[in-house]
């Protein structure tokens, strides 16, 4: 075939994905009983345009599947099957078959034919008595067993294409050429339609047919060649011959429905068009929902989303140079008359102008509406509502807000985990609620907002909320806690998000999948985020997630403490200046606070938090006060200098090479060339609060991949020579100032600042434990790391290269696996570690 | 009338959707120079539906406007799906007598 159709493929996929998106959001919406037609009809169109698409793109079983979907809807709307609540929901069970069978094809898979078995039975037996379909398997099943077999002599087949069907990848050659081979055809072409050669245009179909197959030869047979064209064609298919034994299934023509769709093909498609957005602004949900491929890209129906993502990056980069140059810039003092000066200063606004519109747009470009997670929670709180018994009202605030990519995907599971748990462990039955005194349907509450900086996602029920003795006794059982431990309500809380403990009496089939609490506080804190529980018995429960949303350019107030310098988000910064607070409680133990504006705050001193070490006593009088602002309120922050006026500065996240550190939204480039961290005041204050804890990460075994073979990369260490996987080397560099993040472990010794991407620098004496040597360590090795699928940089610190670096064999050197000694650094999410 | 005077088309190996549009202009030309136009089909391994519809109209275009059309050579595979899209008559019956 001239066109290969798989180029198709993907665009089919995703129209059907969407396609059944948009069933699923009406079904959900369609109530037993009376149903406007035009509702059930928009259904149709959806059912309709995938078996379309099935069919011209080889997929006749999912095509055949559709039909019978299509049948019922058909039957629903006429009037000829009720709207019942068994219909609606087989047909949602059918558009989970449909979806599975569509990401079986799209993986090249084979779906599951039971379960399509199943679900085909389920809707056949919904079907009224005299339906095509019905009678048609009737008709074929009689013919099979009492094989009577009324002969056809042949059938007249009228096959006229729309002038779109070879564009489509079909090729009326190769569907007569199949013809021909069932039985003797007579092939008359029509060419009515062939235009002047000037106004030809050779990808469209012109050409007709009517054809004439002679033999006994089943209907079904013929139908099938026709299925790939179904909907790009106009066929009528009559037999002819004595006895004419034609059977009463036959799909309706294609030509019909668009007859019937009104006005043929173009209106046709703006309705599908408009259908599309309307499921956009709906329920946009992801593309394959039963998808849980971590690397497949989910595109939500934003065509935005479609932007290669290096594109963006790439963009990003930009940003970051205009950003240095219009600080440069800035600083220009030199000896220009007030004319240049002028100029000068014009061109700076303008730069800033530009500056600001292309970050925002790469920011747009990133942004996808939480709309897109929220379409999920209809249809789990039908089905698990239905399942289980029990009467909700889902209620959702806040779907316009606008989230970043990786946040989108990240956030949707663990919030669908938390509905579940709602729906399963705090919404009581009807009865229970009654009994309780409360309204007999339950309600379940998402919130999506953005505040100080942050988003904050809450999921709030209205049901029992959580059983605190059986958490304990739980946890007693599981030896997570001792008897004789004393804890507060909010610890015995806080329980449930220790892996393994579950307080369910059964394994359900909704929460007792095997992901825990534990697996969604761990999506949300590799996003950086925190999750926290508020519960009252018998009233409900709200769950709260806080994600730092980050943005890539912010003002920040430059602050010191010891060598290091700091950004605050100028946002965050309540007061700045050097005024001074009305008291200052230092006491003994605990605590110490600022009076500020009437109010107590708590102070962080940044040089203990962070524990910075140089002689510089931390007395509030000698430093300088900010009072900053983050989610959990204000608090004074010691540092002990201010730096004038403001700078803009392109926020690097840490986890771009390392990982998230409490506190620290990324590191930035300051106008001076060195490398600050970006405080997180929110983060910073959570830190304060529950100071950090001592870093136990157990050291991994060193080197103990000795079975590697040749082809190492060899340095020296001490009085070892020392080889690593010579393909994880990018570049050898002398040591470079460093950033030093604060509360890691020794041997990570800070950041890198390495053509504009912050590597984090490892000190791999200390890591390996070897005695410290005199050697000041002024190499570092550059080593690109691969984890699941996530690349990063590291810098290693060693003692000095050795002659012929490259290539060592493993005789001569002691191999290093360093992906495993500095995995759980790197990666900390990553399985196994 | 001699092959100098006449617009020479090689259709190639391959006449399929691809490559219509681009056949078309070339045909598209040689139309309107008037004079006639020698098909050159004899290498067609590969043909479908639109490379064959592209041959009906120019004929159909050159029976129009007077304008001669020739073959010189027409491949099994071309003969074998004029025939099955029910175009041996227009495409190669009245020229048999040039092949």
């Amino acid at each position: 075939m001239a066109i290969d159709v798989a180029q198709f493929h993907q665009v089919f996929f995703e129209e059907s994905f969407e396609s059944l998106d948009i069933m699923e959001a009406r079904l959900l919406i369609m109530e037993p009983g009376e149903v406007d037609p035009e509702e059930i009809n928009a259904v149709f169109r959806t059912a309709h345009s995938i078996k379309g698409g099935s069919g011209t793109f080889g997929f006749p079983e999912i095509a055949a599947f559709t039909h019978i979907i299509e049948a019922l809807l058909d039957e629903m709307r006429d009037g000829r099957t009720s709207v019942t609540s068994q219909c609606i929901n087989t047909l949602l069970r059918s558009v989970d078959t449909l979806r599975e069978m569509l990401i079986a094809a799209e993986e090249g898979k084979e779906f599951d034919r039971e379960t399509v078995q199943k679900r085909r039975d389920e809707l056949i037996a919904l079907l009224s008595e005299d339906s095509e379909i019905r009678t048609g398997i009737a008709a074929q099943g009689e013919k099979k067993s009492a094989q009577t077999g009324r002969s056809v002599a042949g059938w007249n087949i009228s096959f006229r294409p729309l002038p779109r069907l070879m564009r489509s990848g079909n090729d009326p050659l190769r569907i007569l050429r199949e013809l021909a081979a069932l039985g003797e055809l007579d092939v008359q072409v029509d060419m009515d339609a062939l235009p002047r050669f000037r106004e030809l245009d050779p990808e469209q179909c012109y050409l007709a047919w009517r054809l004439r197959l002679a033999g006994n030869i089943p209907r079904q047979a013929v139908v099938d060649l026709f299925a790939w064209v179904e909907d790009e064609c106009e066929l009528a298919i009559e037999p002819v011959g004595p006895g004419g034994a034609e059977p009463r299934y036959a799909p309706r023509a294609p030509a019909e429905e668009e007859r019937r769709t009104a006005d043929g093909g173009r209106r046709r498609d703006d309705r599908r068009q408009s259908d599309r957005r309307q499921a956009d602004r709906r329920f946009p949900l992801d593309r394959r929902r039963g998808d849980r491929r971590s690397g497949g890209a989910v595109l939500p129906g934003s065509s935005s989303m479609r932007v290669d993502l290096h594109k963006i990056n790439s963009l990003v980069s930009q940003v970051n140079e205009l950003v240095m140059t219009q600080t440069s810039l800035g600083l220009i003092d030199g000896d220009l008359d007030a004319a240049g000066i002028e100029r000068l200063r014009e061109g700076i606004n303008r730069l800033t102008s530009q500056t600001r519109m292309l970050q925002q747009n790469i920011m747009q470009i990133r942004q996808l509406q939480i709309s897109f997670v929220f379409g999920r929670f209809p249809r789990v709180v039908h089905d698990l509502g239905e399942e289980m018994g029990k009467k909700i009202e889902l209620v959702t605030v806040g779907d316009e807000l606008e989230v970043d990519k990786a946040v989108f995907e990240k956030i949707g599971d663990p919030l669908v985990h938390l509905v579940r748990n709602s729906l399963d462990h705090g919404i009581e039955t009807p009865q229970e609620r009654i009994a309780a005194g409360k309204p007999e349907t339950g309600t379940i509450r998402i919130e999506a907002s953005r505040r100080q900086g942050e988003f904050v996602f809450e999921v709030q029920d209205d049901g029992r909320g959580l059983d605190r003795e059986r958490i304990l006794s739980k946890a007693l059982a599981q030896g997570l806690v001792s008897a004789d431990q004393k804890l507060m309500n909010k610890q015995i809380d806080e329980l449930i998000f220790h892996p393994g403990l579950t307080t369910a009496g059964r394994v359900s089939d909704v929460s007792g999948r095997g992901v825990g609490m534990d697996v969604v506080r761990r999506n949300i804190q590799e996003l950086g985020g925190y999750i926290d529980i508020q519960s009252a018995r018998g009233v409900g429960s709200s769950i709260l997630i806080r994600l730092p949303s980050a943005p890539v350019v912010l003002d920040g107030v430059v602050v010191q403490v010891g060598a290091e310098a700091y950004v605050v988000p100028s946002g965050s910064v309540v007061e700045s200046t050097q005024s001074q607070p009305d008291r200052v409680d230092v006491p003994a133990a605990g605590e110490a606070c600022i009076g500020f504006q009437g109010e107590t705050l708590p102070l962080i001193r940044l040089r203990q938090l962070f524990a910075v070490t140089s002689a510089q006593a931390g007395d509030p009088a000698a430093g300088k006060l900010l009072v900053v602002e983050g989610d959990g309120g204000r608090c004074g922050l010691l540092v002990d200098a201010l730096a004038e006026g403001r700078e803009q500065v392109v926020v690097k996240p840490l986890e771009e090479n390392y990982h998230r550190i409490e506190g620290i939204a990324g590191a930035a480039l300051l106008s001076d060339g060195s490398v600050a961290l970006v405080l997180e005041i929110s983060g910073l204050m959570r830190l304060a609060r529950n100071r950090p804890m001592a870093d136990n990460r157990t050291e991994a075994d060193a080197a103990a991949d000795a079975a590697r073979g040749g082809g190492y990369f060899a340095f020296r260490l001490g009085s070892e020579i020392y080889g690593i996987d010579r393909a994880l080397v990018q570049e050898v560099r002398g040591r470079e100032p460093l950033t030093r993040l604060p509360n890691q472990p020794a041997y990570v010794k800070g950041l890198l600042n390495l053509r504009g991407s912050m590597v984090p620098v490892f000190d791999l004496r200390r890591r390996l434990a070897l005695p410290s040597g005199e050697s000041a360590q002024e190499t570092v090795v550059i080593v690109k790391l691969d984890g699941a699928g996530k690349e990063k940089m590291a810098a290693l610190m060693i003692d000095g290269l050795v002659d012929g670096a490259c290539g060592m064999e493993s005789q001569t050197v002691t191999p290093l696996d360093v992906e495993q000694l500095l995995g759980a650094d790197l990666f900390p999410g990553r399985i196994g570690e | 009338m001699t092959a100098a005077d006449a617009a020479v088309i090689n259709l190639g190996d391959r006449l399929t959707i691809a490559g219509v549009a681009e056949r078309r202009r070339e045909m598209s030309a040689a139309l309107d120079s008037g004079g006639p136009v020698v098909l050159q089909g004899g290498e067609i391994r590969q043909i479908d539906g639109a490379g064959l519809q592209l041959l009906a109209a120019l004929i159909k275009e050159a029976a129009a406007t007077g304008v001669v059309i020739r073959w010189d050579g027409i491949s099994d595979n071309l003969r074998q799906g004029a025939r099955q899209l029910g175009l041996t008559e227009i495409l190669i019956r009245g020229f048999e007598s040039d092949v």
